[in-house]
């Protein structure tokens, strides 16, 4: 028998499907994409539900799955990029807010790093567990996202003052 | 890590923005296991079905090339089927839909290289019909 069964992950997806889509679509950028990355996590999660650990939190292991599916998704459509009749363009983020501007300029990689350590509020150790990645790792993309939007949140908003 | 330069005050801001900038961002379509399920299956099924088609396309291929490539061969002269070269000199120069033996068939569709031609234009006349024979190694050098 699953750890988890069927109707408990239907439970969980009406209980952290919103969380799932935001840090997908953090990644993405991609309202159309980040639907996508929702859609094959859970049913990752539900082909795969005999390998979830309960001691884990479903929460965390849901958007572990989310980050991984958006990275690929991420990935797939870099790849595709230079087709010229992909049918994808480079979408720019379209909500008027300036730190979600300076989020969406980050590398997919860090993205997945800042949605989970400021947007769903976990500590550093907890999102290299999610992500599957060493501490350090998680650590120095943090780093690195960090000082990037620093500078750009300044620069952004030095121009909007000026 | 050191993170000596980080504001407490600049992450808690940025933490706030984010959660701001995201709070209108909601998950669609509706998602239910039995939906899952269902597409698991209908995957599974088209992967059958694709398999189902390549395999027709496959078979279909071989079963072609086998009647249209035996089919020339099995017309060819007895004196040449023997012998590999002249068997390839004499399939050359054959033409399947015609039944008849054309010289200048080699030139544009095989090309017969180095030391192979001696050994085959000597195998050929040793015993392939004269003329046949004469033909193949004419058409070889050019003629």
């Amino acid at each position: 028998m699953s750890p988890i069964s069927s109707a408990e992950l239907e439970a969980a997806y009406r209980a952290h499907a919103d969380a799932v889509y935001r840090q997908a679509r953090l990644i993405l950028r991609n309202p159309a994409d980040a639907d996508e990355a929702v859609q094959s996590s859970f049913e990752k999660a539900f082909s795969h539900r005999a390998r979830f650990d309960p001691s884990r939190s479903v929460r965390a292991w849901l958007l572990g799955i989310a980050s991984y599916e958006a990275l690929h998704l991420a990935r797939r459509n870099r790849a595709r990029a230079w087709l010229p009749l992909s049918g994808r363009e480079v979408i720019m983020p379209t909500t008027p807010s300036t730190v979600w501007d300076a989020v969406a300029r980050l590398p997919a990689q860090q993205r997945a790093v800042i949605g989970l350590f400021y947007l769903h509020g976990y500590s550093l150790q907890e999102v290299a567990s999610i992500l599957e990645i060493p501490i350090g790792t998680a650590g120095s993309r943090l780093h690195s996202a960090r000082r990037t939007l620093r500078a750009v949140l300044t620069d952004l908003t030095e121009e909007v003052t000026a | 890590m050191s993170e000596r330069w980080i504001d407490p005050a600049w992450d808690a801001e940025l933490r706030r923005e984010l959660a701001r900038a995201t709070s209108d961002w909601h998950a669609e379509p509706e998602w239910t296991a039995g939906r899952a399920a269902r597409s698991r299956s209908r995957r599974l099924l088209s992967l059958v079905a694709m398999g189902v088609v390549t395999g027709i396309i496959v078979v279909g291929a071989l079963v072609v090339h086998s009647r249209v490539g035996n089919a020339p061969r099995a017309a060819l002269p007895e004196a040449t089927t023997g012998i590999p070269m002249a068997r390839s000199l004499a399939a050359a120069a054959y033409d399947p839909l015609t039944g008849e033996t054309d010289v200048r068939r080699p030139a544009r569709g095989r090309r017969l290289i180095g030391g192979h031609l001696d050994v085959g234009r000597r195998a050929l006349a040793a015993s392939a019909p004269a003329g046949l024979a004469t033909r193949a190694i004419r058409c070889t050098h050019g003629l």
